[in-house]
């Protein structure tokens, strides 16, 4: 005997201002099997759902409709306060009259009837329902990190340090990642190198991290608890064990005018077989076979080999595949700048002395190729005069990226500033549009690159820069005092956009978690559930995510540790019991299921008897990634399956409920 | 394909020499144009500058009119009339109700079916750089010559739909094609003043004369264009602006058609290069000398 | 330079402006792109992007009555590297075209407003340009008769400037279209 109880959400206005709720209480109250209708202002909050909670335990009810917002919202809420009082969670469904109804309807009177309808459908929904027990997932108390730059370390790191073993795997030859590219931080002026090795060494050398180099994620299969993965350890040529990093073979490397160093953004040259930056972790070089004469002219040069003491420099390496199994995932792969390139009118990629802020974070850096010593790239002269243009590529929807890099306002300044603290006598020019200096110290850091250093500030953007002379003429607004400005400088530093890291789209594919169109990873709520994806088990943290400064880099890579943790807490995981189960006995075994079914869920199970004779084989649902989507029951000949919770005959149900 | 040719007025007027050097080199390439009958005036600057309409149904009759005749393709060799040509169309083909106003006005249909092109697009596209480059009998090496597109030709970028707008590079590939040598410069697409050259002839010397400079600075020989305004501007007005601002800048300005003229052996009296202001002697002189 | 807001007439002038040139003002977000590149800034009382935010702010005599509009080459530096995909040089043609509907003659810049008059009428009367009669009439009304007058023999002798104009054949047609749209 069904004994129902619906519930009603006003959600303030929200639902209210375009649903009559207490029509939808008093047609509630008519249909037979309810016992109790209610509304109420706030169905979520704690009298809510105390009075849920009273009407369960003084009606005896046996199923629980709540009329309110969307189920992603609070199903969960209302399902554990019913589990409070003994009745299974699964006897709770939700009608989503807000999302589907006053969200999208104007009409009051049309509306009240839809919704009227859709409570209806969950009634008799709920009437079907059958009890679920969740399904328990065992965990591999292992992590991830995907990244190996401030974000991934901090998350290593936190991890490790909470007992758990973790995997850092990282595609350069070192970690690292941005933030050992740049100079000073702002708003300490702290040395990024000073304030990062330590961490980028306790990450080597913690018993709890394993660090894989040079090595990339080639394959994710497998659910929360249960990831099977695949690293592709790159072949370095160099047997890491015995390395020294004494630095012999680099220095004996013939190759070294011709290929352009990445770390040092195309400022300066590196060697076939090199270290990306003297503090690399692990000091161990990277032969570079696409370059290197040894692999390009059949075998001849082995300056490296010779120069070898170790003699750990073995060019038959080949690259190696290593299977891990891990119970979660931290996705941290950071960002790059936007091609400036684009924009014609700038002429960077034309002219040298145009760069880009990276660049000239290599300039100003004493492990950069010029040893910190700020130098023009046409000449090595240098300059009196800089300009810096912010929002290259960013808050233009028309040929770059409409949102903000966050990070240019703030190391703009901080690079007015340093320009100013290491070329006496020389002047800054910054063309903005808004300043974006929103941090802890972050406002007086600006305010004190243009009082006390002197840097001047023009509001307004730039249109054209050409060279004329050895100078570089840039054409420029400031809208404050309605000028055209024009400004010969020795140098131009683009504050260019940030945009995820080249293949992180791909990787997200791999991982089966969402991005949105800029290719950033998606959270799973932006404001509430800012560490985790869309997909259980996989964490995010640092720039991968969207443009962000150190701060909270480290924050989010010390959230996404901290939700690992919680989640190793247990033993198990808890997934939801709504998903596909196999009637064994009327089951055919003809595997249209599995054709059709995106997550791998189904498999073959062999059913034998008491003897091990084998009776049938039937299919078998893997609790851990069956998300209960259904198709599998469309593709069924022989109705043996089925999605709990949704099942034929209360979908039949709620149809034939429309009908009445 | 049915060429339509739609000269302008400026074609007929004080830049007949870009007129007779197109025909000149269309006569030694084989190709046929037809002029389209009766056109009219496309309204330049003046008409966008004061009434849309007008701007639009001006250059549309002589789209029209093109299309009634079974044409396919449109040259302008002025960088304003196609310019001009170019926006009716455009703003046709995405305006339903500008349309059906234009039509009715005009009592004539259109479809937009035509392609219509500037010079150097008609030059690149339609007639091609193998064609050109198996006409030159007289390499002109050792010339330096700078490209000026001005405005007209790159912009609006998507209405005029051609090269780079910030660094065109088709009209050096034609100077290039010639045997000369392409000069790279700093304003190559900067405005001359273009419109305001009779009302305000101030803005016009400063402008134009920043990018006669400018060219000369970096060296060039000469200077080429495919627009007649620009071509004014930078030849009619050369004079004046060497008196302005005290320096001497002796840049002869040609027609792109004229240049090629002069590399297919054409006689530079045929090409009508004696109508410029600024003498194109000792260029001639040089190309002669080379060979 | 002080204006004070009155909504009703500041947005009658708003629509109007937007819906002749098919966008919203609001879509400028005054960054100055726009006169950074402008070739003819230098000559202007308001920059390109001032003229935006005035005409948001209602302020239509300063904006109608500016040296601005009238200077303004169309050369599209600005419309081509607008980040916002902004038509500034759509806003000079809407403000100029509202200028010369009200009848307002620009004090600062009439010479430059008459020679797109005296243009178009010329287009009216022949079809084509004929350009002696267009810089004589011109000549006339502005006064300046000898300006550039150095200039005319050589091009006469050039064959630059051509004695006689030509009419073209269907002036009815050209005659109805600026009846229709004038």
């Amino acid at each position: 005997m069904s004994r129902i109880g619906v519930f009603v959400c006003w959600c303030g206005s929200n639902i209210a201002g375009t649903v009559d709720v207490e029509k939808v209480r008093e047609e509630a109250a008519k249909i037979p099997g309810v016992v109790s209708a209610l509304d109420y202002k706030y169905m979520c909050s704690d009298p809510g759902q105390n009075s849920l909670r009273n009407i369960i335990k003084e009606k005896n009810l046996t199923g629980v409709v709540l009329a309110a917002c969307s189920p992603h919202m609070h199903e969960n809420t209302f399902r554990k306060a019913a589990a409070k009082e003994g009745l299974n969670p699964y006897f709770v469904e939700i009608a989503n009259i807000r999302e589907q109804v006053s969200w999208v309807h104007e009409d009051k009177e049309r509306a009240t009837a839809k919704a009227v309808d859709l409570m209806k459908m969950m009634v008799e929904k709920v009437k079907r329902d059958k009890p679920i027990e969740d399904v328990r997932v065992p965990l591999n108390k292992k992590a991830l990190v995907i990244g190996g730059g401030i974000a991934g370390i901090q998350a290593a790191l936190d991890i490790a340090n909470g007992g758990v073993e973790v995997i850092l795997v990282e595609k350069e030859p070192s970690i690292g990642g941005r933030m050992i590219q740049l100079d000073e931080t702002f708003p300490t002026l702290d040395c990024s190198s000073c304030i990062m090795t330590p961490k980028m060494v306790e990450a080597n050398q913690h018993p709890n991290i394993k660090l894989y180099t040079y090595s990339e994620v080639e394959d994710i299969s497998g659910y929360i608890g249960n990831f099977k993965v695949k690293i592709k350890k790159k072949a370095r040529s160099v047997v890491e064990k015995d390395c020294t990093g004494c630095g012999e073979c680099w220095n004996a490397c013939p190759m070294h005018k011709n290929v352009k160093s990445e770390f040092n953004v195309q400022l300066s040259e590196r060697t076939a077989i090199y270290v990306p930056f003297p503090q690399a972790v692990p000091l161990v070089p990277v032969l570079d076979r696409s370059v290197c004469l040894h692999f390009k002219k059949g075998g001849k040069c082995q300056k490296c080999y010779d120069a070898c003491g170790p003699k750990c420099i073995n060019f038959d390496l080949q690259d190696e595949i290593i299977e891990e199994t891990v119970g979660a995932i931290v996705a941290s792969t950071g960002y790059d700048l936007m091609d400036t390139s684009m924009y014609g009118e700038y002429g960077y990629g034309k002219y040298k002395d145009v760069i880009s802020g990276l660049q000239f974070e290599r300039l100003l850096s004493a492990s950069g190729p010029t040893e910190g010593v700020i130098k023009r790239p046409s000449d090595g002269k240098t300059p009196q005069t800089i300009v810096f243009v912010q929002c290259v590529g960013s808050r233009d929807p028309e040929k770059g990226v409409p949102y903000c890099s966050k990070v240019c306002c703030m190391y703009t300044a901080k690079h007015a500033k340093l320009f100013a603290h290491k070329v006496h006598g020389s002047q800054s020019y910054v063309f903005y549009i808004d300043i974006r200096s929103t941090s802890k110290g972050y406002e007086e850091f600006v305010r004190g690159t243009m009082e006390q250093d002197g840097a001047i500030y023009l509001r307004g953007r730039v249109s054209k820069i050409y060279e004329d002379q050895g100078k570089l003429i840039v054409k420029g607004a400031d809208t404050l005092s309605g000028n055209q400005v024009e400004i010969a400088a020795d140098m131009v530093v683009l504050a260019t956009g940030v945009i995820p890291k080249k293949g992180s789209d791909k990787l997200a594919q791999m991982l089966g978690i969402s991005y949105d169109k800029y290719g950033f990873f998606t959270e799973s709520h932006p404001k509430l559930r800012p560490a985790e994806s869309s997909t259980a088990g996989i964490f995010l943290a640092g720039m991968a995510q969207g443009p962000r400064d150190i701060p909270e880099s480290v924050v989010s890579g010390s959230a996404a540790a901290s939700k690992i943790l919680g989640l190793f807490s247990k033993n198990e995981y808890e997934v939801e019991g709504t998903i596909a189960n196999v009637n064994e006995a009327t089951c055919v075994a003809c595997f249209y299921c599995q054709r059709v079914c995106a997550y791998n869920a189904i498999s073959k199970k062999e059913i034998k008897d008491r003897s091990g004779k084998l009776i049938k084989v039937v299919a078998n649902v893997n609790p851990g990634l069956c998300t209960g989507c259904g198709a599998c029951v469309n593709a069924c000949f022989s109705k043996s399956i089925d999605v709990k919770g949704f099942m034929d005959d209360q979908i039949y149900a709620e149809i034939k409920a429309l009908a009445i | 394909m049915k060429l339509a040719y739609y000269p302008g007025c400026s074609l007929k007027g004080t830049s007949f020499e870009y007129e007779v050097s197109l025909l000149k080199i269309l006569e030694a390439m084989n190709i046929e144009i037809k002029e389209i009958p009766d056109w009219n005036c496309c309204g330049a600057s003046a008409a966008h500058s004061i009434n849309h309409n007008l701007a639009i149904a001006l250059p549309a009759r002589n789209l029209a009119i093109a299309e009634k005749d079974g044409c396919e393709s449109v040259l302008a060799p002025c960088a304003a009339c196609s310019n001009r040509l170019k926006n009716a169309d455009y703003e046709l083909k995405n305006d339903d109700i500008l349309k059906k106003k234009i039509t009715d006005s005009l009592e004539m249909p259109y479809d937009s079916k035509m392609s219509i092109n500037n010079m150097l697009e008609f030059l690149i596209g339609t007639v091609g750089k193998d064609k050109i480059k198996s006409m030159v009998k007289k390499p002109l090496s050792g010339l330096k010559v700078a490209s000026y597109y001005g405005c007209l030709l790159v912009r609006p970028p998507k209405v005029m739909q051609f090269d780079d707008p910030e660094n065109p590079v088709t009209m050096d590939e034609l100077v290039a094609l010639t045997g000369a040598e392409p000069v790279d410069y700093s304003f190559k697409t900067e405005c001359c003043g273009a419109i305001n050259s009779l009302s305000k002839p101030d803005v016009v010397m400063a402008l134009t004369g920043n990018v006669l400079y400018d060219i000369k600075k970096h060296g060039a020989d000469l200077v080429v264009v495919a627009c007649p305004l620009c071509h004014s501007n930078l030849d009619v007005r050369q004079r004046e602006i060497e008196r302005k601002y005290d320096e001497k800048l002796g840049l002869p300005v040609l027609f792109i058609t004229e240049l090629l003229g002069l590399s297919f052996g054409i006689d530079p009296k045929d090409l009508a290069i004696d109508g410029h202001m600024v003498a194109a002697d000792k260029v001639l002189k040089k190309i002669d000398q080379n060979i | 330079m002080k204006t004070v807001i009155n909504e009703q007439s500041r947005r009658n002038f708003a629509a109007q402006v937007e819906s002749m040139l098919h966008d919203k003002l609001a879509k400028c977000y005054q960054c100055g792109k726009c006169s950074a590149g402008c070739p003819v800034n230098f000559e202007m009382d308001y920059t390109p992007n001032q003229i935006i935010k005035m005409t948001e702010l209602g302020m239509e005599d300063t904006v109608l009555n500016s040296k601005t509009i009238w200077l303004c080459v169309s050369c599209n530096t600005c419309s081509t590297r607008c980040p916002k995909g902004f038509e500034v040089t759509g806003i000079m043609d809407v403000l100029r075209e509202i200028a010369e509907k009200k009848g307002v003659t620009s004090k600062v810049e009439k010479e430059v407003q008459m020679f797109h008059e005296v243009f178009l009428d010329n287009v009216k009367s022949n079809g084509r340009i004929f350009e002696l009669e267009l810089v004589g009439k011109y000549k006339l009304k502005t006064r300046h008769l000898f300006r550039d007058m150095f200039l005319a023999p050589k091009m006469l002798e050039k064959g630059k400037l051509k004695m006689h104009g030509e009419k073209i054949a269907d002036l009815n047609q050209i005659a109805k279209i600026f009846k229709d749209f004038e």
